[in-house]
């Protein structure tokens, strides 16, 4: 339909500017997204220490930076923070680099105040440890690129399998992975799940049903306990999710709320688990299941408003 | 190969954004929640779904953007949780559609807010969505699981209904 050329409506748009909430709450869900991840934190993020960073930040130097930034970015799966800061006579001044959760910067040689990179020295003074999701393919995109293999990968170093390499800029670098990673071993459920929507949230539950052998004297006592109103069919309204009492002597059942029902109703007959026939209601679509061990739940996939 | 090199673990990317991200999910969602404790609320589920998305391999591409859009899908799950404990679902739905009479007037941003506060939830959703984001009538379908004619009924009787809470607040 139209819109009026005058709609005030219109004066309500309010595009997303940025408010920081407390950094009590910004920390301590920062925590909570850290352990939800299953990332071991060792330490509270410190005060004194910019956001983004660790306490030391390696501070690289190469005679051709530029190729370095690609072959970082090639082998390790950096990125670039910023652009490089380029000097005048066409040096890179300085990059800042991201590996997964650390940083590094990078710059070109300059001799002149006593910044020159291994290529220029005999041996080492620094090494870099790094961690990858997989050593092997590391090792071999890095050697594609013109790293030289100063000990070739193994197994049982400190409980990761790691090897060292030099790269074509004369940096030294060990590289691992920890053996006990096993990133497939999560990844898995989530891929084989149907319903695209459903896949991106936690699932949630979408009514639930008490059942009774008296639920008349169920209701009374619930009012009691709850001061829940029963609206008609053993209706309760003032839960979350709401619910009800079971008229007519059937056990409790809980009804999960997804999408694509039809799929899912596949999956848990895949699983072992047997259907009833699909519903329909004016509440939406339902389908009684139960798990091979004879858990009875409903699959409800919600008419739109509900 | 080099093109998988530069796949970056999204739990990673999810942590390398997170200081940068929290305040544009949170400046999307405060203005649109009555109080700071709901927005915060649902700060922290955007970003607790965010990790069991990633943990699901379900996210294309871990950006603020992305993040803000979950924040929305949070509002209107929220909403919808509103929608259910008032009950008033199905008397909304019921009611006949009202013509809409051109009403020009100056809406003052603060009071709108309230407005839409005392409104039915569902209304909120409707409003919010399409005025306040900005989005076409199609997309506030899409989020509110509705086909485009209803959604075109629903803002109508949206817009009518907040009308009246606008109109008739200078007594209250």
């Amino acid at each position: 339909m139209p819109e009026p050329v005058h709609d005030p409506f219109r004066s309500l748009e309010r595009p997303v500017e940025p408010i920081a909430p407390s950094a009590a709450f910004t920390a301590e869900l920062r925590g909570r997204v850290e352990r939800a991840l299953g990332r071991a934190t060792t330490s509270p993020r410190l005060a004194h220490v910019p956001s983004g960073f660790t306490a030391i930040t390696p501070y690289l130097a190469v005679r051709d930076a530029r190729a370095a930034i690609t072959f970082y970015q090639d082998v390790f799966g950096a990125r670039l923070e910023d652009e490089p800061i380029i000097m005048d006579d066409g040096r890179v001044g300085h990059s800042a680099l991201r590996i997964g959760d650390a940083v590094f910067f990078m710059a070109d040689e300059f001799p002149e105040i006593g910044v020159v990179s291994p290529e220029s020295n005999d041996g080492w003074s620094t090494s870099f440890v790094v961690y990858v999701p997989d050593v092997d393919a590391a090792f071999e995109r890095a050697v594609a690129r013109g790293a030289v293999v100063e000990r070739p990968v193994a197994d049982g170093q400190h409980g990761s399998r790691a090897g060292w390499l030099r790269d074509p800029f004369g940096h030294r670098w060990n590289i691992g992975t920890p053996e006990s990673t096993d990133a497939s071993a999560t990844v898995d459920l989530g891929e084989r799940a149907p319903g695209p929507a459903a896949a991106s949230e936690p699932v949630q539950l979408g009514y639930y049903t008490l059942g009774s052998p008296d639920p008349s004297g169920s209701q009374a006592f619930f009012a009691g306990l709850f001061r829940w109103r029963f609206e008609g069919g053993g209706h309760i309204a003032d839960s979350d999710p709401p619910g009800g009492i079971e008229p007519d002597g059937q056990p409790s059942t809980l009804y999960f709320r997804i999408g694509e029902i039809e799929s899912y109703a596949a999956r848990v007959r895949e699983l072992g688990g047997t259907t009833a026939p699909l519903e329909r209601n004016p509440s939406g679509l339902s389908i009684a299941c139960e798990d091979p061990a004879g858990v009875r739940f409903i699959l409800w996939e919600p008419a739109p408003g509900y | 190969m080099p093109s998988e090199a530069v796949v970056e673990d999204p739990g990673d990317a999810l942590l390398a954004i997170y200081d940068r991200a929290v305040p544009e999910v949170y400046g999307y969602l405060l203005p649109r929640c009555p109080n700071r404790t709901t927005a915060e609320d649902l700060t922290a589920e955007t970003f607790l779904a965010a990790v069991s998305a990633v943990q699901r391999d379900a996210v294309p591409q871990m950006t603020v953007a992305w993040l803000v859009g979950v924040a929305r899908h949070k509002l209107v799950d929220h909403w919808r949780r509103q929608g259910r404990e008032e009950r008033k679902l199905r008397a909304v739905e019921s009611g006949v559609v009202e013509a809409e009479d051109p009403w020009d007037r100056h809406l003052d941003a603060h009071r709108a807010h309230d407005v839409l506060d005392r409104i039915a939830p569902q209304f909120r959703a409707a409003l919010t969505l399409r005025y306040l984001d900005g989005l076409s009538v199609p997309e506030v379908a899409d989020l509110l699981g509705r086909t485009v004619t209803a959604t075109e009924a629903l803002l109508v009787r949206a817009k009518a209904a907040f009308r009246r809470e606008y109109d008739g607040g200078d007594d209250a």
